[in-house]
């Protein structure tokens, strides 16, 4: 399970998301073994959980 | 009749019965050529012996030396076709041996006897020992197992991912079907500081241990003759290891998941293991197509309830001799594993820094990270035990939010529960914890 990550105020948006299972926050990177694993979660017709409100700012 | 000449040298033979006041010059000047070869080079039985262009010296017995010792010997190959060539040189040249024959590529060996070693000199010292020097020739990182920065032991959770298998000594992932294991960095012997090994329970099906070898490290051995080695040991009942080397299918590192992986087998094979801590090897044909990466994994059996796995020493090297193992620097080896996962601790220095940056509100701050080395790939980031500090208030991180970041360093966006103040100062310290870590994963 997967959560998107909010805009950042001060960089904009967001390049990663966070993955529930222990909260590690994965870049957006096609070479990230981790972002593959979530592409292919999404694949399956999965959606990520809509982010927290702008925590920064 | 005229005179003739003999086979060899040539020398003369007066004709019988002719040579009328000729034939004792023809004798003298026959014997002047017999001494002729003998070039003397000293005094007494010390003679010199000239063997002219495109004849042959034929030696069957040793060259001794001037107290009748042994000093070399030459032992005759069947239908030989290589052979060596020594040359000489001029001033300000080096002499050379060079292996020249019948095939177009020869290759040349050094082969000691015992544990003798093979050794290189220059300028009165010792400079290269084949046991010892020849570095970087493996291409498994971590072989020796030495290198474990999440854990010295974890358990392995049946059918999990292999991300999850992550979770002992670094680049090796470690899986299992039936039912969970236990994998364990262990001592080693001898001249092995370290092994890893697998304890079994009951209902296991299968354990495998595996290392991707990124393209980046693997490119050249497509076309080749690669050799894995490996040290071994399994409890009784199970004798047998398998290996098995792929490569990945289409896309460079990228070999998927357990379950569904994208890898082209190369070869597989096994290894009759037994108790005792043994070294085994094959050699593998790597096709030209190898060129996105290999992987290589070994797998056993039911490894059941009191049963252990061990192995260390892996090496994959080019080439078709096992030779030694590749032992690195600690640092080297470490630094290349910080390549695929780096876990900055705190160790005694319970608010160890981490990073810099600002607070961006009253629940987060924008931490740039330094990477202690150039990373695979933009890393997953995560911490444990951290706090954001501007040395007024020191609230706990709750969450990583936000990443932006390259291979060589991150701007991330951590979360607080409150307390922040904006664009005060945030440094990203562990919160009075030694066991506190920010950790970058990039492995393939």
């Amino acid at each position: 399970m997967y959560q998107l990550h909010p805009n950042d105020a001060l960089m904009g948006e967001a390049q990663s998301v966070r993955r529930l299972s222990d909260k590690a926050s994965i870049p957006f990177d096609p070479d990230n073994t981790d972002y593959q694993a979530y592409l292919a979660w999404l694949a399956l017709g999965n959606t990520p959980l809509p982010a927290d409100e702008v925590t920064n700012g | 009749m005229a005179d003739t000449t003999t086979t060899n040298l040539l020398l003369t033979k007066p004709e019988v019965g002719a040579s009328t006041d000729t034939w004792g010059t023809k004798i003298n000047t026959d014997l002047d050529s017999v001494d002729a070869v003998f070039a003397a080079a000293g005094t007494g039985t010390s003679v010199g012996l000239n063997i002219g262009s495109g004849k042959n010296l034929k030696l069957v017995g040793d060259v001794i030396d001037t107290n009748g010792n042994e000093l070399l010997k030459l032992t005759a190959t069947a239908s030989a076709v290589n052979e060596l060539t020594l040359a000489n040189a001029a001033t300000g040249g080096a002499p050379t041996l060079t292996a020249s024959g019948g095939d177009t590529n020869i290759g040349m060996k050094f082969v000691s006897k015992g544990t003798g070693e093979v050794t290189a000199r220059v300028n009165g010292s010792d400079v290269f020992n084949a046991s010892s020097n020849f570095g970087f020739k493996n291409r498994i990182i971590n072989g020796q197992m030495q290198i474990a920065q999440r854990a010295t032991s974890a358990t392995i959770t049946a059918a999990s991912t292999i991300a999850a298998g992550y979770s002992t000594v670094d680049r090796f992932y470690v899986y299992c079907t039936g039912a969970n294991v236990t994998a364990a960095q262990v001592a080693g012997s001898g001249a092995t500081k370290n092994r890893l090994q697998i304890t079994g329970a009951a209902s296991v099906t299968a354990v495998g241990i595996g290392q991707r070898i990124e393209q980046l490290n693997s490119y050249d051995l497509a076309g080749s003759t690669a050799t894995l080695s490996a040290d071994l040991a399994i409890s009784a009942t199970l004798t047998t290891v398998t290996w098995t080397a792929s490569y990945a299918t289409t896309t460079a590192d990228t070999f998927g998941t357990l379950a569904s992986p994208t890898v082209t087998q190369i070869a597989t094979g096994t290894f009759t293991v037994t108790s005792t801590v043994t070294n085994f090897s094959t050699n593998i044909t790597i096709p030209a197509a190898a060129t996105t990466g290999i992987q290589i994994v070994f797998t056993v059996g039911a490894l059941t309830a009191g049963l252990t796995w061990t192995v260390g020493n892996v090496q994959l090297e080019k080439g078709s001799t096992a030779t030694s193992f590749d032992y690195k620097p600690y640092g080297t080896e470490l630094a290349l594993c910080q390549r695929y996962y780096s876990r900055m601790n705190a160790n005694t220095g319970v608010y160890t820094a981490f990073g810099s940056g600002i607070f961006s509100g009253a629940t987060g701050g924008n931490i740039f990270i330094k990477f202690p080395t150039t990373m695979r790939s933009s890393p997953t980031i995560n911490q444990s035990n951290c706090m954001l500090s501007d040395t007024v208030t020191s609230p706990a991180i709750t969450a990583v939010s936000t990443t932006f970041a390259g291979t060589d360093s991150a701007f991330q966006l951590f979360t607080v529960a409150s307390g922040g103040t904006q664009y005060r100062p945030a440094v990203l310290v562990a919160n009075n914890n030694a066991a506190a870590y920010v950790e970058l994963t990039s492995e393939l």
